[in-house]
């Protein structure tokens, strides 16, 4: 009785925790996490957008990314952990040396940087990036670059997603000595707004889809290079 | 009658003539139609045996017949007619010619043949007289005849024709059967003979035995007669092949092509063949093995290396040395190597060995040419390529600092350097230039950079300071530097590599003030983003305090968003070394410009030491209480940590705005004294160019004008500057208004920078009284101008000075009035001579007169940067003490007048540091002001740690039960307080009217405001009461949030957007020189990766093409419109 009794026991247990597995996020591994930075900046600014990115990754190419957000700081010990850095806000960023010298390090090293103007992040976005890299500029992105065409193809560049000053959107990136893409930066265009949950800014479902399928692009991009 | 006997000797001898005629006739004509005779009977015979092959018999027949015929013909023709011409005889007769000659005359006809018969016939029976006289008549009928007439040769053409017609058929026979006729006639000649019958056919093969050179090709024909039974095979052999078998076509020939072996061959016809014959081949000379050893220059480093067998394409450094041997097939007569380039070098011969040295000079190619004994030369020699491999340059790489700098106080920058090169490093350099603004030095200097490259000179780590005091450098001169690496190259000369170039600024007094400027706006900023942090904890502490209160527990998010808010300003705080570190890097900045004045120091260590204060032990120890409570989830403990924590966070949040208030006025200051400093600088620079000016040999008028035009920008600039600081310091509350107007309106009216235009144009035209006049004004405006920013100075210091330490010392009497108060009230408690209600009812007075007090206070430190900031704890703590000791007085217990004695103590502190601050007051304190918006944040966040205050105090009222009359007194001090917050908000949203947009909800929380005092008015015990009272704080809370997310523009909207169709930017670029070093780098690389040198090689040049092609393509992109 005893012996039946335990293997009905491991056979519910073993369902269960396999039922269990399979609920919820997939594991993936770990690739972007959102940077927390002094200045005032709300770098928690729209939570849902990375998880709901990472999930629209999952869903439509092979990689399988964690959808679980993780929130890091530049001084953080797992920065080098994760290829991909994601900032965004509508305020002030403020970097002390030791965090521009680390977000130095890390990019140099083979991170990527991917920065969205959640609307007034720009010139204090500027002003850290000179800070982090004084030698180089932020440089318009062409619209031929591979991340634009990484995974979908935008051959007319970024797709705007929310008005701001009404200009046209613009992806400015820092590039290393090879050529290879550091930083991403877009601005008067606002992904991340698009990966929102639908309701926070009831944007149309088609803005949504472009908002995720380049956010897609930059992140593969990133994971490729 | 003529004699007839003379008439017949007559016609005789005229018949004797034509006789004659004939005779020689016959034997002219005789001979060459004997002679074609003979030869059409000779040939006759000679084809009967030719085609029949007689037998002897035959033959013999045959010869008779020929001979005998021959015979024949030569007696006819030949000999009869010779015989008459030569012995005149008498033939034909002379009847016989008469009847010739009749015939050939019609006239005559026969009657001379008749005359001459019967003359001759004359006898008896016949008459003589008609004889004679038929003579006579023939006689006379011929007289005029030409007997010889009667003869032609024409007469003997037929035969003669005939004749030659076998004749010529006789020669077409032997033309065309000639050999067989021979053949025939000779058999006839010899009948008796028995002749073999000859065969059928025969068969020989052209050319026979031949010589030919190497891959010649030779023409095989078969010569061949008579009816071929079969067809004609031709056979050839040689050592290395089989007998092959071809076919000889209708043209009897084959030609065997590309003949390098002796070969053997033969041509078959059926069973017949011809013999062997042999064709010989001279063969040319060739190198049939070949090794090659290379000797690379000694610098290099790189050993001897020996090619592989038979490989003769060289791939090596300049200067390698190539010793080459080959082996030829045959002994060489003379032999050399034939350059492309055209060079040509003689090869030692030894038999069949071959040998030479020389030296890789140039990429070229090479091929042997080689003469054998014969003179024949080496066919198609194979070309060998002569590739000379780049001794590329060093890679150069400043790795530290790598970016452009300023050069401070240690006039040394420490560099980190690498150098890298394929065959080694022989020195290494800084080169550098200096940009000066009033130096005109484009010369490029070299420093070298000490390094020992005996060990591993092939790279290079170098860790160097840099010393420039040594070169006379001035404020705002560039040094534009780069590292330099020189490689060991003795063949062509060393070699450098250069780094990328950077900059070393020696920055100037303004520059540095600006860089302070900067700093001190982001530690404004920093401190103001710590600030808000410690409001939001504040906030939420205040949110888990009500809910703990009204015995609600924390939701989980709360917890957890209260914890993460306590560990990031845990973060946060722990970062303030930072923030205190970056501030001593400021004051050593001013410090080495000598432009800290021991005020300011003073004012700088208190910051530090306010710096150090923002993170007391105390605000630890509490935030470490809270969190264990959060981790035990302990609602009691959090309840009891979050109240100790507000304090702490309150006093922080105090110590944080004092802080930032302090370094706004420091930052002012330090603009107002950088702009004195610039107008130093500027009338020092004014009296220098008047120098210029005043002296004959002044320097270059045109550079002295430029420095005037130079000062008239840095007035245009100052002015610019002046009206920015005028605006900040408007924002400073405490300062006079006006303070820098004097000043600006000096710099407007006066116009500097128009008269350092016209001064700057007077000197171009030497118009040089004038300048010398206009160049006095403006000494003399720059030191009015002097003049009246230091007096903007001295104003702001006493401005500041006097305003607080009056409020501080009304505060302090206050403060002493209550003191009084409390230690009367203490006795009171302590003799027991007042009872508890009146004992509470006092000291709830007095605490309330304290808070007002307290706030003041807390006021006048954002302004007061003298003040002690214990003074602000001192006082929390006397607050503290008195409000438990209210509580516990209303609890009826004694132990209170300990508390009222504590609180007694603290107040006193307070006093005593308030006044010794006065006393020790530092002499730039200042009241600073904040921006419309700071003020609005603050008043809001004022309000809503008043309205959480309030909102505490109504709910320990109303748990409290049925409201005694005196907790209903205090019902109705609340509810005063709501009104003065209500009205608050009203001034708030008046002050900032233009802003109303942006606030929101205001107006409904003034509504809730309303309905809240008149619940409490009420002494209302409604739960709705609380419930408003929490829903006006959380209106507060976001309309603070609203203010800070909104922040500067009011315009951000979450609007989807329209597509904006735009141009693609233009293709990235990379560097020209950026790309060579990596291509540089990667080659190196790869040359240690023991690629082979040929594979290098190609590696090389598709880098090299690479880099052409980018030059194209940046040419190319330049000259696009």
């Amino acid at each position: 009785m005893r012996p039946i009794i335990a293997y009905t026991a491991f056979i519910l247990l073993a369902v269960t925790g396999s039922l269990a597995a399979q609920s919820g996020e997939k594991p993936g591994i770990p690739a972007i996490a959102r940077i927390r930075y002094q200045g005032g900046g709300d770098w928690y600014n729209d939570r849902s957008a990375l998880p709901n990115l990472c999930r629209y990754i999952n869903t439509h190419t092979l990689v399988t990314i964690s959808e679980r957000e993780s929130v890091i700081s530049l001084t953080d010990e797992t920065l080098f952990s994760y290829p991909v850095i994601f900032m965004t806000g509508h305020g002030r960023i403020s970097l002390t040396d030791t965090e521009a010298d680390r977000l130095r390090e890390y990019l140099l090293q083979g991170g990527f940087l991917y920065a969205d103007d959640d609307y007034g992040m720009d010139t204090s976005f500027r002003e850290t990036m000179k800070q982090v890299f004084p030698e180089r500029d932020l440089e318009l992105i062409p619209f031929s670059h591979g991340i634009y065409h990484a995974h979908f193809s935008f051959p007319d560049g970024l797709p705007k997603i929310h008005e701001h000053d009404s200009n046209p959107p613009a992806g400015y990136g820092i590039r290393d000595s090879r050529g290879r893409l550091m930083v991403f930066y877009t601005w008067e265009t606002n992904l991340s707004d698009g990966w929102t949950d639908a309701q926070v800014h009831n944007d149309p479902p088609p803005k949504r889809e472009e908002a995720l399928r380049m956010g897609t692009n930059i992140i593969i991009w990133a994971l490729r290079q | 009658m003529a004699d007839p006997g003379n008439t017949y000797s007559d016609l005789t001898l005229r018949l004797h003539a034509l006789r004659r005629k004939i005779h020689r006739l016959r034997a002219a004509y005789g001979i060459p139609v004997y002679l074609s005779l003979q030869l059409a009977l000779f040939t006759a015979a000679a084809l009967l045996e030719h085609l029949f092959r007689l037998p002897p018999f035959g033959r013999t027949v045959l010869l008779l017949t020929l001979v005998c015929g021959s015979a024949g013909a030569c007696f006819v023709l030949l000999l009869r007619p010779l015989a008459d011409a030569l012995f005149s005889r008498n033939t034909p007769s002379d009847d016989r010619l008469a009847l010739l000659v009749g015939s050939r005359f019609p006239d005559i006809r026969d009657r001379l043949a008749n005359a001459l018969s019967v003359y001759r016939r004359t006898g008896p029976g016949t008459s003589h007289e008609l004889a004679a006289q038929a003579l006579q008549t023939a006689a006379g009928e011929t007289a005029g005849i030409r007997f010889t007439g009667a003869v032609s040769p024409k007469e003997h053409h037929s035969r003669l024709k005939r004749a030659a017609a076998a004749a010529a058929a006789a020669l077409v026979c032997w033309t065309v059967l000639g050999e067989g006729l021979f053949s025939a006639a000779a058999r006839i000649a010899r009948p008796g003979t028995a002749f073999t019958r000859p065969a059928a056919f025969t068969l020989a093969a052209a050319p026979g035995d031949t010589l030919i050179m190497e891959g010649a090709s030779v023409p095989i024909r078969a010569e061949v007669s008579g009816r071929l039974p079969d067809e004609l095979v031709l056979l050839a052999k040689s050592e290395s092949r089989p007998e092959q078998r071809y076919l000889l076509g209708p043209a009897r020939s084959y030609t065997l092509t590309g003949i390098r072996v002796d070969t053997d061959y033969r041509i078959r016809c059926g069973r017949s063949e011809t013999p062997w014959y042999h064709i010989g081949v001279i063969h040319y000379p060739e190198v049939r093995t070949l090794q090659i050893t290379l000797t690379p220059p000694a610098y290099s480093g790189e050993p001897p290396r020996t090619l592989a067998r038979d490989e003769g394409n060289i791939t090596a450094l300049k200067g390698t040395r190539v010793y080459l041997r080959a082996q030829t097939n045959k002994p060489a007569a003379d032999a050399r190597l034939q350059f492309t380039s055209g060079r040509s070098l003689k090869l030692q011969i030894e038999d069949r060995v071959l040998s030479a040295v020389f030296s890789c000079e140039q990429t070229d190619s090479y091929r042997f040419a080689i003469l054998d004994s014969m003179g024949n030369a080496n066919l198609s020699p194979v070309s060998y390529t002569m590739t000379i491999r780049d001794d590329l340059p060093p890679v150069a790489d400043i790795v530290s600092p790598a970016k452009n700098i300023d050069l401070d106080e240690s006039m040394s920058v420490p560099l980190v350097l690498t150098a890298e090169d394929d065959y080694g490093l022989s020195r290494l350099t800084i080169r550098y230039s200096v940009q000066s603004r009033t130096v005109n030095d484009t010369s490029v200097h070299r420093c070298d950079v000490p390094a020992d490259l005996a060990d591993e000179p092939m790279y290079r780590n170098v860790t160097w300071l840099w010393h420039m005091g040594n070169m006379r450098l001035l404020p705002e001169d560039v040094v534009t530097y780069r590292f330099e690496a020189w490689d060991n190259d003795a063949v062509s000369g060393p070699k450098s590599g250069l780094s990328a170039p950077y900059t070393i600024r020696f920055p100037s007094v303004e520059e540095i003030m600006a860089d302070i400027d900067r700093d001190h706006r982001r530690q404004t900023e920093d401190l103001s983003s710590i600030a808000d942090q410690g409001r939001d904890l504040q906030r939420q502490l205040a949110r888990a305090a009500e809910a703990l209160k009204a015995g609600r527990e924390l939701q989980w998010e709360q917890q957890h968003n209260l914890a993460n808010a306590l560990q990031e300003q845990r973060q946060t705080l722990a970062g303030m070394d930072s923030l205190r570190t970056r501030l001593e890097t400021i004051v050593d900045k001013l410090e080495q410009q000598n432009l800290l004045g021991i005020e300011t120091l003073e004012k700088y260590q208190e910051m530090q030491q306010l710096y150090r204060d923002i993170a007391s032990p105390e605000l630890e120890e509490a935030m470490q209480k809270l969190q264990q409570a959060l981790d035990r989830l302990d609602p009691e403990a959090i309840r009891q940590a979050a109240g100790q924590m507000q304090n702490r966070q309150q006093e922080l949040i105090d110590s944080l705005d004092r802080t930032i208030q302090l370094l706004k006025q420091l930052r002012a200051e330090q603009q107002l004294e950088s702009l004195i400093n610039q107008t130093n600088a500027m009338l020092r620079e004014q009296t220098g160019i008047n120098e210029a000016v005043s002296t004959q040999d002044g320097g270059d008028p045109n550079r002295t004008a430029d420095r005037e035009m130079q000062l008239g920008a840095d007035a245009a600039f100052m002015e610019e500057a002046l009206q920015q600081l005028r605006e900040d310091l408007s924002a400073l509350n405490n300062m006079p208004p006006g303070l820098l107007d004097p000043a600006l309106q000096q710099l407007r009216s006066e116009s500097l920078d128009s008269l350092a235009a016209a001064i700057s144009a007077q000197i171009r035209e030497s118009r040089r009284s004038e300048a010398l006049t206009g160049g006095a004004e403006m000494t003399r405006r720059l030191e009015r101008l002097q003049r009246l920013l230091q007096d903007a100075r001295a104003g702001m210091q006493s401005a500041s000075d006097g305003r607080s330490t009056g409020a501080a010392r009304r505060i302090a009497k206050r403060l002493l009035a209550l003191s009084l108060e409390q230690e009367d009230l203490e006795a009171e408690g302590t003799a027991g001579t007042i009872d508890l209600a009146e004992n509470a009812r006092r000291q709830w007075s007095l605490k309330h007169a304290l808070e007002i007090e307290a706030d003041s206070l807390a006021d006048l430190t954002m302004q007061a940067f003298f003040l002690d900031p214990a003074v602000a704890r001192s006082l929390a703590e006397a607050l503290s003490f008195m409000d438990n000791a209210v509580t516990l007085i209303s609890q009826e217990q004694r132990s209170a007048a300990d508390l009222q004695r504590q609180a007694l103590a603290s107040l006193n502190r307070s006093i005593v540091l308030v006044l010794r601050s006065l006393q020790q007051m530092a002499r730039n304190s200042g009241q600073a002001g904040m921006s419309a918006m700071e003020q609005l944040m603050q008043g809001l966040e004022q309000m809503s740690l008043e309205q959480m205050a309030l909102n505490r105090q109504t709910i320990d009222m109303l748990n409290q039960g049925l409201l005694t009359q005196e907790q209903q007194a205090v019902m109705s001090r609340l509810a005063a307080g709501q009104e003065t917050l209500r009205k608050t908000l009203e001034g708030l949203m008046r002050q900032f009217g233009e802003r109303q947009e942006m606030l929101g909800s205001l107006d409904r929380i003034i509504e809730d405001m309303k309905e809240a005092e008149e619940m409490l008015r009420a002494g209302s015990g409604d739960p709705e009461l609380v419930s408003r009272q929490q829903q006006i704080l959380s209106r507060l809370l976001d309309a603070q949030h609203a203010l800070r997310s909104d922040d500067i523009s009011h315009r951000r909207e979450a609007v989807s957007a329209r597509t904006l169709p735009q141009p693609s930017p233009p293709s990235l670029r990379m560097q020209n020189e950026e790309i060579r070093r990596l291509l540089d780098q990667d080659i190196l690389r790869l040359s240690k990766e023991g690629f082979t040198g040929d594979y290098l090689e190609l590696i090389r040049r598709y880098y090299r093409s690479l880099t052409r092609e980018h030059n194209i393509l940046r040419k190319l992109q330049k000259e696009q419109p």
